[in-house]
């Protein structure tokens, strides 16, 4: 059913990186389908995360393309963000604010309603407290991991990119974190930048960022 | 190896040479309007003017006055009787003298102190107020404008690197810059003596001084902006997008207040002659081709330092000297 | 539409976050006092004219402008939350909510500075007070206008205020001449026609940065 994996596609063309005349990678092509967990690997400074930013938008390549496909249609590059979620250990929220400040202005610079009742079951959901009251700086890293979770599928996005999701995270954590791949795998798609051994068992497919080889997982 | 020709360059040197010196070395003529004018405002003094001599009519010395007197007229078809102390050489073959004279006020007439040439040939016109330091428009300008010139070019280059991320854009953007510094500060300093010796002060913040002054600062910040940045992609796209900025605010400064607020430069709201010293009808043709002649030259001269300072750039980028 | 709640929201947080930590309204208040104070030391009692201490208004304007509003961005790029930032809202959402921010905040700045100044210099009359605050609230947006594209320059540069005032200062010499001299005029009662030129420039100026800066903020903002 060809329709059926076109109807949400991310496709990258050709992406190439550097910085300062550096070669980060070089000419990577792969496409990313509905119910999909990528796999991204590499050695530490191989561009993992870099290659992420790209696709997000936010860093511009060198050269070539991501085009992102909802429901047959191609998205405008303005609109990416809409259709994306993104958990990383470099993505920091608003440490001055409580969790549930946060989710209110991350709600609200999106055009969502704020709902409270729907922000605590998003934190519950990732085994945060909901009824804490103190800022986001008293957090742990762990407790702030989780709440970046919260921020990546607040608006409920078809693509779902963690960078290091597992990171600073205590076991139930990391389940959570499973729960959330195998839920968004149903609507949308993951992509996963990771080099850890537990993680790349989710994965269905993994790209080496240094080679640009596509191979299946051993699951 | 690839042989270039170089005989351009030759020419180039030379072309510069000969319109500086021409610039230098041709006499400043008035005309009798500009010693009428001096009389007017009560500055009466001696200046050099060309005069046509009027051989209809007689020329003789005069034992009464104790000079020899002749008629003459200037380019502009005043007439008028100058008195000598003696009869020049070679008067009577002569159809034009280059002289040092002034307004008699006892015998209405041109008093004639020294004859400098006989026969002059091309001569730069009289500026009332200037003198002989008008000369500064043949330098002082063209650097100005190239500062202007190289500004725009560099802005060029960094628009050219928003649109196609080509590092090498942003590299002729930078060298265009660093020229047009050295011709801010060549105009500046150029400027900044002259008006010592003409207005009085080094500095006078007149509209046009404010203007040079903001260019250079932007020329500064520029430089400062992209030593403070690691990243060269970072780096081309801040400064591009600084570049623009600041063009879109000095306009204000160089095409707009200079002409709505007083000041002394040519040009200014309170001077009564009409538009900047290029546009404005007051040069005469002669100042004209010399002003665009060495325009023309500095303009040839940017692109080939332009150039070298680009394969310069290359070559240091290629060797990994410089990132 | 979208846009637009983009802008609000990130302005009422820039709010809700200084309301909080007072990093900038502080350091604003105490740079204001500090340097009337040594105004007041250096004049020692000595008699201004009110054209002098008009420019003298505008100097402490514009430090104390230069101290601030680089905060908006710089604090952005401090707490690591530009990315978050990218991730969630347009550039046009971040920079106009920014600006809105930095206008209200040079705004208030202003008005403070404006009466701190009338009660500490007792020879300081305004004879047309209403071209005076006009002057001031035309000022105070193209200071902001200016200052907010600047300061996202700076805080993407990762150079944390030193350069500021440096980038800054050439852009914003068009809006500080037409300031000071239509604040003269209107403290030295002018009519409307004197001071009318000035307006024009100040007005023009305005629009002029904040459109540039519109077109060109998509750059400053993504990598």
């Amino acid at each position: 059913m060809p329709d059926v994996i076109d109807q949400l596609k991310l496709s990258a063309t050709g992406l190439s990186k550097q910085f300062n005349r550096r070669k980060i990678f070089h000419e990577l092509t792969f496409t990313v389908g509905k119910g999909e967990v990528f796999g991204i690997t590499g050695k530490n400074g191989s561009g993992k995360s870099t290659l992420l930013r790209i696709l997000a938008g936010v860093l511009t390549p060198n050269s070539g393309s991501v085009e992102f496909r909802v429901g047959g249609a191609a998205i405008d590059p303005e609109k990416v963000i809409e259709v994306l979620g993104y958990a990383a250990p470099y993505l920091m929220l608003y440490e001055e604010f409580t969790a549930l400040e946060n989710i209110r202005f991350f709600s609200e610079v999106r055009g969502l309603p704020f709902d409270t009742v729907r922000a605590r079951d998003l934190l519950d959901r990732v085994g945060l407290p909901s009824d804490r009251r103190d800022v986001v700086h008293n957090y742990s890293s762990g407790m702030k991991q989780r709440l970046k979770l919260v921020f990546a599928i607040l608006h409920q996005p078809p693509f779902l990119f963690l960078d290091e999701p597992t990171t600073n995270l205590d076991q139930d954590g990391i389940e959570v974190v499973y729960s959330l791949i195998e839920e968004q795998r149903r609507h949308g798609c993951v992509l996963i930048a990771t080099n850890d051994a537990t993680d790349i068992t989710r994965c269905d497919r993994l790209l080496d960022v240094t080679t640009g080889e596509v191979s299946e997982a051993a699951r | 190896m690839k042989s270039t020709s170089s005989w351009w360059k030759y020419l180039l040197f030379v072309w510069i040479a000969v319109w500086s010196a021409v610039g230098i070395v041709l006499p400043i003529a008035g005309n009798l309007a500009d010693l009428a004018y001096l009389k007017q405002v009560n500055a009466p003094g001696e200046i050099q003017i060309k005069v046509d001599i009027d051989h209809n009519l007689p020329a003789e010395f005069d034992p009464e006055e104790g000079m020899f007197v002749f008629q003459g007229t200037d380019g502009g078809g005043r007439k008028a009787t100058f008195y000598v102390p003696s009869k020049p050489e070679g008067f009577d073959q002569a159809r034009s003298l280059l002289v040092e004279a002034r307004y008699d006020e006892d015998r209405h007439g041109v008093r004639v102190c020294q004859v400098v040439d006989v026969d002059p040939g091309l001569t730069l016109p009289y500026i009332p107020g200037l003198g002989e330091r008008a000369r500064i428009i043949f330098f002082h300008v063209p650097m100005a404008w190239m500062t202007v010139i190289a500004f725009l070019v560099s802005m060029w280059y960094g628009i050219a690197y928003l649109r196609k991320h080509d590092l090498e854009d942003d590299m002729k953007s930078a060298n265009a810059a660093g020229l047009g510094l050295l011709f801010c500060l060549l105009a500046t300093i150029t400027g900044s003596i002259w008006a010592k010796f003409n207005w009085g002060s080094f500095w006078n913040w007149d509209p046009r001084e404010t203007s040079i002054f903001v260019l250079l600062l932007i020329y500064g910040a520029f430089f400062a902006l992209r030593s403070a940045i690691e990243v060269e992609e970072k780096r081309a796209r801040l400064s591009a997008v600084y570049t623009i900025l600041a063009f879109v605010t000095v306009p204000f400064f160089i095409f707009i207040m200079p002409r709505i607020l007083p000041g002394l430069h040519p040009g200014s709201a309170d001077d009564t002659s009409g538009g900047p010293v290029m546009s404005s009808g007051g040069l005469n043709a002669v100042m004209r081709v010399i002003l665009y002649s060495l325009l023309a030259g500095f303009i040839v001269l940017f692109a080939w330092l332009m150039n070298v300072r680009n394969r310069v750039s290359r070559l240091l980028v290629r060797t990994g000297i410089e990132a | 539409m979208k846009t637009m709640r983009a802008v609000w929201a990130i302005f009422l947080k820039d709010v809700r976050s200084e309301v909080r930590t007072r990093y900038a309204v502080n350091a604003l208040l105490m740079f204001v006092v500090t340097t009337l104070a040594v105004i007041m030391f250096s004049l020692a009692g000595e008699v201004m004219s009110p054209s002098a201490q008009a420019g003298i208004l505008w100097v402490v304007m514009f430090f104390a402008a230069m101290s601030g509003l680089s905060r908006s961005f710089v604090s952005e790029e401090e707490r690591g939350t530009t990315f978050t930032l990218q991730l969630c809202s347009g550039p046009l959402g971040v920079y106009f909510g920014k600006l809105l921010f930095n206008v209200v905040l040079v705004i208030l700045l202003n008005i403070v500075i404006v009466v701190l100044y009338l009660l500490t210099m007792d020879q300081f009359v305004i004879n047309q007070p209403g071209l005076f605050w006009l002057v001031i609230f035309l000022g105070s947006l193209g200071l902001a206008a200016s200052t907010t594209i600047i300061a996202a320059i700076i805080a993407r540069a990762s150079s944390k205020g030193t350069l500021f005032p440096v980038l800054s200062f050439p852009i914003l010499l068009p809006l500080l001449m037409a300031g000071i001299d239509a604040t003269k005029l209107a403290v030295e009662d002018n009519v409307w026609d004197a001071v009318w030129p000035d307006l024009q420039i100040l007005g023009a100026y305005i629009v002029v940065v904040v459109t540039a800066s519109y077109m060109l903020f998509d750059y400053v903002w993504k990598d």
